[in-house]
């Protein structure tokens, strides 16, 4: 019977200040799905960084007079190196036939010998292939005798570096806002509620109402606003996956068909905008409007 | 019973109560007199804890203003009931739902509420109207509907605060006589009125307030 009273009284809430409830419920729709848009902006370019970290590599090239203890001795001094994941030694000959996979000509047609170095290719941790480590470790292996020349993209670390960071602050800053003014709408439809309510809240009160009884309707309330605010951004993300997706596979080659979750994430993200803005909101007008 | 020691209540632009020793004992009908801002309504106000008195001492059954918490007054209001002279119902609300709402916060079964409440609004003569919205009555209806609020709980006293100080003559006397015969089922009341010319021949005990202070308290034998 409790449960039926405060539905009820929610579903009358939501009722009785209708045009603030709508106000709110659409900026949560449209706040949640440029809130889920920049986040899956910042997830794609942050995955993106990631696969271009992952297929970072240094090469080292070798004198071409090296001898095998140098090779021994600079091999045992690069597994000393905690960066270093891995690293793979390329032979002339290996050389040779990465430049025929590579250009789709063999060497010894152009050339009586083969110019090509020995070679190491290194690969680095995941977390170490960052412009500072990454110039700390090449400085490391420059030490080490016989090396001849060592090849990596660092300006390419740096661009990388520079464009998520300038992502992480604008979107960051984007969903701040946004976050923010789901709170001031859902915060002031509760506001308005508890006070188109208070003569309500006192008769309640005078007749032995717990805190929480007088509650719950208001935060239900926040609760079903944050749900139908949820389903608005999955309709809003679901079209804008819809009109993007060629777009997106020809420019990025993601694949936006996949919006099963945009559903589930919208609906969960609204309801719990409802209720901690709603229970925020409620704590304090009752507070204000009760008569305790 | 309802017993006041020594209280007084301080308002900053009015008077309050000053220094009164009452006992209102279980099962009897009082009637509080006098004109308006005598302090009637501050002494129902002290009952149902509303207020604090400034000093002295409350008891309320087995509450008692010393100890007060905010989670006693939840328990006291429940077992205390209080019309008011403006009824306060909830105008959006039906006859059924403001009736149960006692018992909706209380957390009983729907069975029993409705068992319960179809009693009470029968006793009141509102049956016809159970589905309407209180609203939509008269006011002499919507006194009875707030006293019905009042005692669906069954509470050990009842406090009605100019509860016909809104009404007609014939809505009065109805609220009068329903008042009567919850007292006669062993409720007591306490009744705070200035229609003398109701109460004119009620067998009841009269408390005279004036100017805060208790000004004769007459028992009837």
């Amino acid at each position: 019977m409790r449960s039926y009273y405060i539905l009820k009284q929610a579903i009358y809430n939501i009722w009785s200040v209708r045009i603030p409830v709508a106000i709110a419920i659409l900026t949560i729709g449209i706040s949640l799905s440029v809130l889920m848009g920049v986040s899956e902006i910042i997830y794609k370019v942050y995955s993106t960084v990631e696969k271009v970290r992952e297929e970072f590599e240094i090469d080292l090239f070798l004198k071409s007079d090296i001898t095998s203890l140098q090779k021994d001795i600079l091999e045992r001094k690069l597994n000393n190196i905690s960066q270093i994941k891995d690293y793979q030694y390329i032979s002339k000959e290996d050389a040779a036939q990465i430049f025929y996979v590579e250009f789709g000509e063999n060497i010894f047609d152009i050339l009586t010998d083969n110019p090509l170095p020995e070679s190491y290719k290194i690969k680095l941790y995941n977390k170490m292939t960052h412009v500072t480590i990454v110039n700390n470790v090449v400085e490391r292996i420059n030490k080490i005798d016989g090396i001849d020349e060592i090849k990596y993209h660092n300006d390419l670390l740096l661009l990388i570096e520079k464009y998520l960071l300038i992502v992480m602050v604008i979107g960051g800053a984007i969903v701040f806002v946004l976050l923010l003014a789901m709170n001031m709408f859902v915060r002031n439809t509760i506001k308005l509620s508890v006070y188109s309510r208070r003569d309500q809240i006192e008769i309640l009160q005078l007749l032995g109402s717990g805190k929480l009884f007088l509650k719950l309707p208001f935060i239900l309330e926040g609760l079903l606003e944050g749900i139908i605010g949820g389903i608005l951004s999955g309709i809003i993300l679901y079209f804008f996956h819809e009109i993007a997706s060629d777009t997106a596979t020809y420019l990025f080659d993601y694949d936006l068909k996949e919006t099963n979750y945009i559903w589930s994430i919208s609906i969960f993200a609204g309801a719990i905008v409802g209720v901690l803005a709603s229970s925020a909101s409620v704590n304090k007008f009752i507070k204000i409007f009760s008569t305790e | 019973m309802v017993k006041f020691e020594n209280v007084s209540v301080d308002y900053l632009y009015s008077e309050g109560l000053k220094d009164i020793n009452i006992e209102f004992p279980d099962k009897e009908f009082s009637l509080i007199l006098g004109a308006t801002g005598s302090g009637k309504s501050t002494l129902l106000r002290l009952i149902y804890m509303d207020i604090e008195p400034t000093s002295g001492i409350v008891e309320v059954g087995q509450w008692s203003s010393r100890k007060v918490s905010a989670r006693k007054i939840k328990k006291l209001r429940r077992s205390v009931g209080v019309v008011f002279q403006d009824f306060r119902l909830i105008e959006n609300m039906s006859v059924y739902e403001n009736v149960a709402l006692p018992l909706i916060i209380e957390g009983y079964s729907r069975k029993y509420i409705k068992r319960k409440v179809e009693t009470i609004i029968d006793e009141i003569g509102l049956l016809d109207s159970i589905n309407q919205k209180a609203g939509t009555l008269s006011k002499g209806e919507e006194q009875r509907v707030a006293i019905a609020r009042a005692i669906v709980k069954n509470p050990f006293v009842l406090l009605a605060d100019e509860p016909t100080g809104n009404l007609d003559p014939e809505s009065s006397v109805t609220v009068f006589n329903l008042l009567k015969k919850i007292n006669k089922l062993g409720t007591a009341v306490i009744m705070a009125t200035h229609d003398y010319l109701l109460i004119k021949d009620a067998p009841y005990r009269r408390v005279m307030m004036d100017c805060g202070r208790i000004s004769e308290n007459q028992e009837i034998e």
